[in-house]
């Protein structure tokens, strides 16, 4: 499906979010586990993030109202489930704390299931 | 097998593949005396004063029952409490998780023990197979950029799954009541937190 999506658009809101919002990182998975955007601001393995986000999804119940997440001493991975076929992770710094963050995750899934509609 | 005369009663006590001798006698009016003999050397030995207005040979023979009991259950506490705690008095791995599992139980509730790693050995593993392997692949990723994890939470067949990581210990706990709320699942880590900091402590 993501073949008629305009990727760089697509891109373009994602690094605006990340900036707006001084997140670190967001990633968006498709349903076989291949990021099909990435935009980070410090370096870190896209596809190794990818494979092991992946293999991970596979075992839980990641959907909507069900957002996961991992607190770290100085940030945060959280993610949940975009539509029916992406996976949405977003990485944050410890100064967006996990509320935050998870308000953040849930408002750029709004924003992009918009996009992608449209 | 058991023979009585009026001050003795001698009987046997089988445990397992082992065999003790009890032999339970009066001394003086007041005192009851009961020793176990495990290859002809006394072993434990029990004592009691005969109550005020039972007769001592009444006594003598309740508390020889009595005294076949106690010395099962002294043994079966004695092979539970070396399971516990090593030849230097501190708590084993499987005595750690006995007392964690307790804790868990009494203090918060619904919460069920899935996981435990001491000190980066695993000591219990109640989750699916490959799950461990794979979140310490990612959680080493990502440890380079934000340090140590603390927590993690993820959905697991309809339950909810909590990682703690404290700086012996990390532990996995399974909610057990449904919990569809982010906040509801957020609120009980700071209890679970406090547990196992205070739990760390126990351990060399």
């Amino acid at each position: 499906m993501h073949g008629i999506l305009n990727l760089e658009a697509l891109k373009d809101k994602v690094s605006y979010f990340v900036k707006e919002n001084c997140l670190d990182s967001v990633l968006i998975l498709d349903s076989e586990g291949f990021p099909i955007v990435f935009y980070s601001l410090f370096y870190v393995d896209e596809d190794k993030l990818s494979a092991d986000l992946a293999s991970l999804f596979s075992f839980i119940d990641i959907n909507c109202n069900n957002p996961l997440f991992f607190k770290f001493n100085r940030g945060y991975v959280v993610a949940s489930s975009l539509g029916s076929e992406y996976k949405l992770v977003i990485l944050a710094p410890e100064s967006v704390k996990l509320n935050r963050s998870l308000v953040l995750l849930r408002d750029l899934k709004l924003y992009l299931q918009r996009f992608m509609d449209s | 097998m058991r023979s009585v005369n009026g001050f003795s009663i001698n009987g046997k006590i089988c445990v397992g593949k082992y065999t003790f001798e009890i032999q339970t006698e009066a001394k003086g009016d007041s005192l009851v005396v009961s020793s176990v003999f495990f290859k002809g050397r006394v072993v434990k030995q029990y004592s009691s004063s005969v109550p005020l207005g039972e007769k001592r040979e009444v006594f003598l023979r309740k508390f020889h029952e009595e005294v076949k009991r106690r010395f099962i259950s002294d043994l079966i506490s004695q092979k539970e409490k070396r399971q516990v705690l090593d030849s230097n008095g501190n708590l084993t791995a499987t005595g750690f998780l006995k007392k964690l599992t307790e804790k868990i139980e009494k203090s918060v509730t619904g919460l069920r023990l899935m996981y435990l790693e001491i000190n980066g050995n695993p000591v219990f593993n109640g989750l699916v197979p490959g799950l461990v392997p794979l979140l310490s692949d990612f959680i080493s990723l990502l440890n380079k950029v934000y340090g140590d994890l603390e927590v993690a939470a993820f959905p697991i067949k309809g339950r909810w799954l909590i990682f703690l990581k404290g700086e012996k210990l990390l532990s996995c706990f399974l909610i057990e009541n449904h919990r569809d709320l982010p906040a509801l699942r957020v609120s009980i880590i700071k209890p679970l937190k406090e547990l196992i900091s205070e739990m760390e402590k126990e351990l060399p």
